[in-house]
């Protein structure tokens, strides 16, 4: 009986789950299955590259949906990310998205004319269980759909009574230790994958990160201001650390449109953020060690 | 110049040393930049050699040899925040800069410059300079160093990638 390692493939990126507790053979495969089970669920309410998902439906028709129990965390931070943000931290990028080029069928062609993004009170309403779609939009649950659903997976390890695990999602990543053993995390320099400038240390916690040198086409990549509608050039990576990964992930993006200061009065986190001259900015306590010249 | 130990009162002389010898590097950092500009202005306003910038190495040379210990030596670097003030020779006479560091875990990890200077030209030039002063970060290759994990953006979808590669080659026919 030892601590298992499973690597797939998943909503778009590669999922690495870590299991330091020791777990029988079939144990391990009907965990590795309920995970499954837990991420094409959520995929198929949450996904605006899949047309069969529930918000590929709100994107054709407006009317009242039911959501799942889990919309209320992410609606709720979405909400509050949107007023902090004034309107920068929005779901209804999608439309802007898609319309650069960023679409299901990864087109990457920029359209003509890229469409205004639509205030969140005149598009829609949600209370829970309902959303109510005034008029059909894509929503982008990007900016913390992925943290989110990394939180989600946890809990399906630790509802099998896993207490020691790591979910990593292509470099997002929930880690518990019962032990507290700490894990070293590297910060990946956005000009060469195969260095990095710095190293955290998680205990116990979420570290997430974000950055446009992968998903890029064209003059944009994922990030995207909606009120210029450009990508932001003068940052290059930001690294948030945070006891959930649906919390470290939203504010990763938001750090490109918010001030840190202004975050750190409603969220607890910690963050690095690197500019594009190589200067980082990071929080008084940031448990790490960054690599200066 | 003289060191000040703000928040650390143990192992003050291994300390002192490492922090004294940073503060060489940014002072001669200062007086590299403080020379080319004199030296630039020299050239420019075509004056007598009197603000020539041997003057400014002399005393670079003097706050360094105070230091026998190699700046980058790996030393001991005890947590905290130390503060140094920095002497030079002006072309119109004796400037003094102020630098903090902190050092966290053996490295440093923030650098703050302070404007000491007393004259207006001089007072300009340490202004620029701490506004423009910046500790820049490095890479350091993944395999020299222990880790379990790397974050940075997330792994592209497979789906992207394909369509960057198919764009890429249209482009190139």
């Amino acid at each position: 009986m030892k601590p298992f390692q499973c690597t797939f493939e998943a909503i778009g990126t590669v999922w690495v789950i870590d299991v330091f507790d020791a777990l029988s053979r079939t144990d391990q495969e009907h965990i590795i299955s309920q995970v499954h089970k837990r991420i094409e669920e959520y995929d198929l309410v949450y996904s605006r590259f899949r047309k069969e998902s529930l918000v590929s439906t709100m994107a054709r028709k407006e009317g009242e949906y039911t959501m799942p129990k889990d919309a209320k965390e992410l609606f709720t931070l979405y909400r509050k990310l949107y007023d902090i943000s004034e309107g920068a931290f929005t779901p209804l990028i999608g439309n802007v998205l898609h319309d650069t080029g960023y679409d299901a069928e990864y087109s990457l062609k920029p359209k003509e004319v890229i469409r205004p993004v639509p205030t969140w009170d005149a598009t829609f309403d949600f209370r829970y269980p309902k959303l109510i779609m005034k008029k059909p939009a894509i929503l982008d649950f990007g900016a913390a759909g992925k943290g989110h659903l990394v939180d989600q997976v946890g809990r399906v390890l630790e509802l099998s009574g896993i207490s020691s695990y790591c979910v990593d999602a292509g470099g997002d990543m929930l880690y518990k230790s019962l032990t507290k053993e700490p894990m070293r995390i590297g910060l990946e320099h956005p000009a060469n994958p195969k260095q990095v400038i710095g190293v955290v240390t998680v205990e116990n916690g979420s570290i997430c990160g974000s950055a446009g040198n992968r998903r890029k086409w064209d003059q944009y990549n994922h990030i995207l201001n909606p009120h210029t509608r450009t990508s932001p050039t003068d940052i290059l990576s930001v690294w948030v650390l945070a006891k959930k990964t649906i919390l470290a992930d939203a504010l990763a993006t938001a750090l490109y449109f918010t001030s840190a200061d202004q975050l750190s009065e409603q969220f607890e986190f910690e963050y690095a953020m690197l500019y594009k001259d190589y200067s980082l900015r990071k929080s008084d306590t940031f448990p790490g060690e960054i690599f200066y010249k | 110049m003289y060191m000040e130990e703000q928040t650390n009162q143990n192992n003050k002389t291994g300390s002192s040393k490492v922090g004294l010898a940073i503060v060489g590097i940014i002072v001669i950092a200062f007086i590299g930049i403080f020379a080319y500009q004199s030296q630039t202005m020299t050239q420019n306003t075509t004056t007598s050699p009197q603000s020539n910038p041997t003057t400014t190495s002399e005393s670079t040379g003097t706050n360094v040899t105070t230091n026998d210990e190699n700046p980058t030596q790996e030393g001991t670097y005890k947590d905290g925040k130390y503060t140094a003030v920095g002497n030079y020779t002006s072309p119109g006479g004796e400037e003094e800069l102020g630098v903090t560091l902190t050092v966290a875990s053996g490295v440093v990890t923030d650098a703050i410059v302070e404007v000491k200077a007393t004259r207006p030209i001089s007072k300009a030039r340490q202004t620029d300079f701490a506004a423009n002063y910046k500790t820049q970060v490095i890479g350091k290759n993944i395999d020299e160093i222990q880790l379990t994990k790397v974050s940075g953006s997330s792994l592209s979808p497979k789906g992207f990638n394909d369509a960057v590669t198919q764009i890429k080659a249209e482009a190139q026919s």
